[in-house]
């Protein structure tokens, strides 16, 4: 076992004992334990920035990938149409940076609660419940078998479940976690489907099995394209995409922390890590042979699916009063972006924005916590001018806002975005048809409502007159528990896109560099097929893009650049305009004409929530009242009757008990008291009787004494 | 036996039959605790007589006629007692009819 492999098998294990010691012991320890998984999330987070510094950043194309496993089951041979099992893990420079993600946001996160969730009567279970989520999460980014990603996955729901729900005693808090579960489920479904197709198809589902398979052509078009888009169903839910993103805004109900790192930073990047792991499935066998994957359908179904979110999320942000609800808008935005960014072509694109968004995310959502903390209210109407009660709060938060709304070069935010749209902008240059124009479309108006949103919820928080001077008076600044991971997170967004000195340079280029498709997938070794038909030796780097795609790239940086640093500005400022400006302390939302029409869709989630509840709901509710009906009379009635029975039964023998064994007894003993009756009645005390008695018995013995015959008789008788 | 020829063992013993069988029927039949006091001693009485007939016509000596003496003086003796149970029969019971003297009656 290589020691990339031990060690992030301890980063993997140690949450896990974090948290079997933590729920079992945690009310018992000091402090009710909360140093424990804390300091195991220290450790990991050191242990994963180690392996990202040694292996990630220490060479020019990052590290090998170092695979790892053991084969569990097999049936068949896998050439024939059999299938195996086997769990591993693969430890590439994906699968580092995400590990990087997930255990320095959950530590901060950890770090973060000591201060936020300070008293709360289960602050230990809260912490047990950390723990688990962070060892699912883990175990989800290092495995190298799908089954068990699906299984982790299904396990972060679930701690997903659990930590919404955490203050359950609040229906609409129980509501949510319900909501988030079930909703996740529904997505699950076509994960599990796309699983079962793989398996069939590919004999294994292991991921260097599964692009191999893709690669030798094993699929017919038409079924990777459905296998393709069932599997995405998994990421609709998980990642909050519409149709299923119903459930992220409801999921605010949890605790502010939970918020930070599981819809902004972790859970939900999860689809998005799951889409770019198995990039070359929805891609096609395109992608090792010509590397152009532009052709492929679904790859495009998940750039519309993303796009589309990203602007149906911006569009609904814009009039949320809740600053944890604007955010979860935004983070469903911004998953739509990453998504766009891998359906465009680039899932380096995609996941070099989930790696900013995870920072910046994370400490808006902290800030966020802090202001919640302090002002005891979510509601934007009761805040206003806090920048001057709590300066490291505000600071903090406007360069997380900055960052998100892709304030150029500084933050790293512009640098992500702006990827993902050169992507999208080139897809539809290469493609050359308004169709495929729509996904860059979707996604620079998304920048452009972005930056106005975030202005907005930063105007409307930080800067002006306070709207409700009785909370003002009492917020104060957070704990240094609360500010120190603000400040972290927001060295963070800044630097997570590199440094000007460094040696890639400022930008994704460092990233780039790491995980490009070469170092990614082709040093899987898979073996591809060239047009030529023979096989390509393993480990050959193949045509980066092919000559079209890559010349639209080139076309399309200029104008993405241009207009992204264009609509990042306008949108700030015209939401500084319209808040901080004349308009200060107006109505949140904005006087201006057509906000004002579409407000009430907009306020009311363009009644998504509502048609779901009419159409889908309704017409479980009804299959729960039939089978509610047949339990009621088929199932209770049978047990019912049982019930009869028996008693009948029971009934019976009782009275045969009672007649017939206990008459027996009762017939004795009554027997016996007549018989005594009978024979008492010769004691009637009555001489004369008695000398009858002793008379005739003797005369009785003369005559038998005297008489042979008689004796004869006798005798004979007895 | 011949009852028409000459006196016999069998006439005594048949008298003493007789007159025993009437005694126990007096004992048996009266209500009156003296009659039956009556029917003892006719009892003892053929008992004793019965005695004397087989003395005088088969052991042809003494000895049945001295216990038929024997015979009534146990008789003289025990009618005195038995008077005595009577008479206090009478004083507890205010009555010497037997079958009204039912108190060991269960």
């Amino acid at each position: 076992m290589a020691p990339e492999t031990h060690t992030a098998l301890w980063i993997l294990l140690l949450p896990l004992a974090a948290f079997a010691v933590q729920i079992l012991f945690g009310r018992r320890l000091p402090r009710q334990g909360d140093w424990l998984p804390t300091g195991a999330m220290f450790v990991c987070m050191m242990l994963s920035l180690w392996l990202f510094v040694t292996r990630v950043l220490a060479s020019p194309s990052g590290m090998e990938p170092v695979a790892w496993s053991r084969e569990w089951w097999a049936v068949g041979s896998a050439d024939v149409g059999g299938f195996s099992l086997s769990f591993g893990v693969l430890i590439d420079n994906l699968a580092t940076i995400m590990l990087v993600v997930v255990t320095v946001v959950s530590f901060l996160v950890h770090l973060y609660s000591m201060g936020y969730m300070h008293g709360d009567p289960r602050y230990s279970r809260f912490y047990a419940y950390l723990a688990l989520f962070t060892f699912s999460m883990l175990g989800l980014c290092i495995t190298s078998n799908l089954l068990f990603l699906f299984m982790f996955w299904e396990l972060v729901g679930v701690c997903s479940y659990f930590l919404i729900g955490f203050w359950f005693e609040k229906k609409s808090a129980s509501d949510a976690a319900k909501k988030a579960f079930l909703t996740t489920r529904v997505g699950d479904l076509g994960f599990f489907l796309a699983i079962t197709i793989i398996a069939a198809v590919a004999g294994s589902l292991d991921f260097k099995e599964i692009f191999q398979s893709v690669a030798d052509h094993k699929w017919e078009g038409g079924l990777l394209v459905l296998a393709g888009l069932l599997l995405f169903l998994g990421p609709v839910g998980k990642s909050a995409q519409f149709p299923l993103h119903i459930w992220l805004p409801d999921a605010m109900e949890g605790p502010t922390p939970v918020s930070a790192l599981i819809h902004a930073a972790t859970m939900v990047a999860a689809g998005v890590y799951l889409v770019a792991r198995m990039f070359p499935f929805f891609a096609g066998p395109a992608f090792f042979e010509s590397g152009d994957v532009s052709g492929s359908e679904t790859l495009f179904v998940i750039a519309m699916v993303g796009g589309f979110t990203a602007l149906f999320a911006a569009t609904i942000a814009l009039v949320q009063t809740d600053i944890k609800k604007v955010l979860a808008y935004s983070t469903v935005s911004q998953l739509g972006y990453m998504m766009l960014g891998i359906g465009a072509g680039s899932f380096v694109a995609g996941m070099f924005h989930l790696f900013t968004h995870a920072f910046f995310k994370a400490l808006l959502f902290l800030g966020s916590g802090s202001v919640i903390h302090a002002v005891h209210s979510q509601e934007m109407g009761d805040m206003g001018g806090l920048w001057k009660k709590m300066p490291v709060t505000a600071w903090t938060f406007l360069i997380g806002t900055l960052a998100l709304a892709g304030f150029p070069i500084v933050f790293s935010g512009f640098w992500s975005k702006e990827a993902v749209l050169t992507q999208a902008l080139a897809l539809g240059i290469h493609k050359g048809s308004m169709l495929a124009m729509l996904p860059f479309i979707f996604g620079i108006l998304t920048a452009g409502l972005t930056a106005f949103y975030m202005g907005r919820c930063y105007v409307l928080t930080f800067l002006g007159r306070p709207r409700d001077v009785h909370k003002f008076a009492h917020a104060h600044e957070s704990p240094k528990a609360m500010t120190i991971p603000l400040l972290v997170l927001a060295v963070g967004a800044i630097f997570a896109a590199g440094v000007p000195g460094a040696p890639d340079g400022i930008g994704h280029k460092w990233f780039e560099e790491r995980t490009k498709k070469e170092i990614t997938f082709d040093k899987l070794g898979i073996q591809t097929r060239v047009a030529s038909g023979t096989p390509t030796p393993r480990g050959q780097p193949s045509v980066e893009h092919a000559s079209g795609m890559h010349h639209a790239h080139e076309k399309a940086h200029t104008p993405t650049t241009v207009l992204s640093i264009a609509m990042a500005i306008l949108g700030m400022g015209l939401s500084y305009v319209v808040f901080a400006g004349r308009l200060k302390n107006r109505d949140l939302v904005g006087q201006r004409g057509p906000l004002v029409a579409c407000r009430g869709v907009l306020q009311n989630l363009y009644y998504v929530d509502r048609i779901y509840s009419k159409t889908i709901i309704a017409f479980v509710m009804m299959i729960k009242e039939v089978f509610f009906l047949f339990d009621r009379f088929v199932v209770d009635g049978l047990v019912n009757l049982w019930g009869w029975i028996t008693r009948v039964v029971a009934h019976a023998a009782g009275s045969i008990d009672h007649g017939v064994v206990d008459g027996a007894v009762r017939a004795t003993g009554s027997l016996t008291l007549r018989a005594g009756d009978s024979t008492r009645k010769i004691q009637t005390g009555r001489i004369p009787d008695y000398i009858f008695l002793s008379v005739f018995s003797l005369a009785l013995i003369f005559a038998l004494v005297a008489i042979p015959e008689l004796k004869e008789v006798l005798l004979r008788i007895f | 036996m011949n009852l028409l020829g000459p006196i016999g063992l069998s006439h005594y013993l048949l008298v003493s039959a007789a007159a025993a069988a009437i005694g126990v029927t007096v004992i048996v039949m009266k209500r009156n605790a003296v009659a039956v006091l009556m029917g003892v001693e006719l009892v003892l009485n053929s008992a004793a007589l019965n005695l004397v007939a087989f003395s005088r016509f088969v052991v042809r000596d003494v000895t049945g006629q001295v216990v038929a003496i024997f015979v009534l003086v146990i008789a003289a003796a025990e009618a005195a007692v038995a008077l005595a149970i009577v008479l206090n029969l009478f004083k507890n019971a205010s009555s010497i009819r037997l079958d009204e003297a039912d108190l060991l009656r269960e």
